[in-house]
């Protein structure tokens, strides 16, 4: 008679997914190396190194992206003599868009006093003139503008509207012809309506 | 001593009222009217205020104010009502109107423009 024996079975390990489990980071030097590449602490701070090598370009790369620190890199460009003209320039621009009209008179006289034909500044310093209301000032820095850099014609167009405001009419006509002669055509439009306005005032 | 309402004289009036409403509306209209006059009048005052204060430190009278100024001047005349205000204000805030479309300002560029200066020549 046959004999039926149990096979003995083990039941199959279970399939599926599986952990990953943190291992544990070797020492190194358990094993007889350096360890060059060991982690930092926590509280390490990421400096972020000026991208240029002077402090002008960086400011300009700064102000480009509205970057608070701006101020920080003329005023450092300036002790360092880097393009110390240019950095007044901009800090008068910083000044006058966040309504110190003094101390951006003071930064783009500053400018001129190094260089006395910087033609960004005295258009600038037109501008901060208009903002404060004295027309007589706005239009003499408008002038010297143009004139140093006649090629640029928004000196050209702002002198324009200072002069409509004086009610110098013929003149205003004048400054603004020559501003369509020089500004691109897509500029045009607005200039040639003014233009007519003005035509009808002056008649 | 209280009137005691008549019911069917009421009745006649409220049919009235919606016949004729401009006739019985006139009592509201003529209080609206004196109160429309009072502000008015409030408003001449303050406007006289603000001129008094740049007449009394016109350097100090910012444009802006200026322009606020000549803003209340213009709903008025919209509304209805004349007020001629200050010359010389008004002027000031034409001006800066005016000159709100400037150009923007020019930022320098340094040692940047004159290369691109040095391109273009060659």
């Amino acid at each position: 008679m046959t004999k039926v024996v149990q096979f003995p079975v083990s039941p199959p390990a279970k399939l599926g997914h599986r952990k990953v489990r943190k291992r544990r980071r070797p020492n190194l030097e358990d094993f007889g190396q350096l360890n060059l590449f060991s982690q930092s602490d926590d509280n390490t701070k990421v400096v972020n190194l000026p991208t240029t090598d002077s402090f002008f370009e960086e400011a300009l790369k700064l102000d480009e992206n509205g970057n608070p620190e701006v101020e920080k890199y003329y005023l450092l460009a300036i002790e360092n003599e880097e393009s110390v003209e240019d950095a007044y320039c901009n800090l008068g621009i910083l000044k006058s868009s966040q309504g110190d009209l003094t101390k951006a008179i003071d930064y783009l006289t500053n400018c001129l006093k190094r260089n006395p034909r910087h033609f960004e500044a005295h258009y600038n310093l037109g501008n901060v003139y208009s903002d404060l209301g004295n027309l007589e000032l706005a239009k003499v820095h408008y002038e010297l503008s143009a004139e140093i850099e006649p090629e640029y014609p928004n000196s050209f167009y702002n002198l324009g509207l200072v002069l409509i405001s004086m009610k110098k009419y013929q003149e205003a006509i004048r400054s603004i012809n020559k501003f369509v002669e020089l500004a691109p055509s897509n500029e045009h439009e607005v200039a040639n309506e003014l233009i007519k306005t003005l035509n009808a005032i002056a008649r | 001593m209280t009137k005691e309402k008549n019911p069917a004289l009421s009745e006649h009036f409220e049919k009235l009222k919606e016949l004729l409403p401009e006739v019985y509306a006139k009592h509201f209209k003529e209080e609206r009217e004196t109160k429309n006059q009072k502000l008015f009048r409030m408003l001449k005052h303050s406007l006289g205020v603000i001129e008094a204060v740049y007449l009394q430190n016109s350097e100090g009278f910012s444009m802006s104010k200026a322009e606020e100024y000549a803003k209340i001047i213009d709903e008025l005349k919209e509304l209805g009502y004349a007020y001629n205000g200050h010359h010389e204000l008004l002027n000031m805030a034409a001006n800066f109107m005016i000159m709100k479309s400037k150009k923007p300002m020019e930022k320098a560029m340094g040692s940047l423009k004159k290369e691109d200066q040095d391109r273009q020549a060659m």
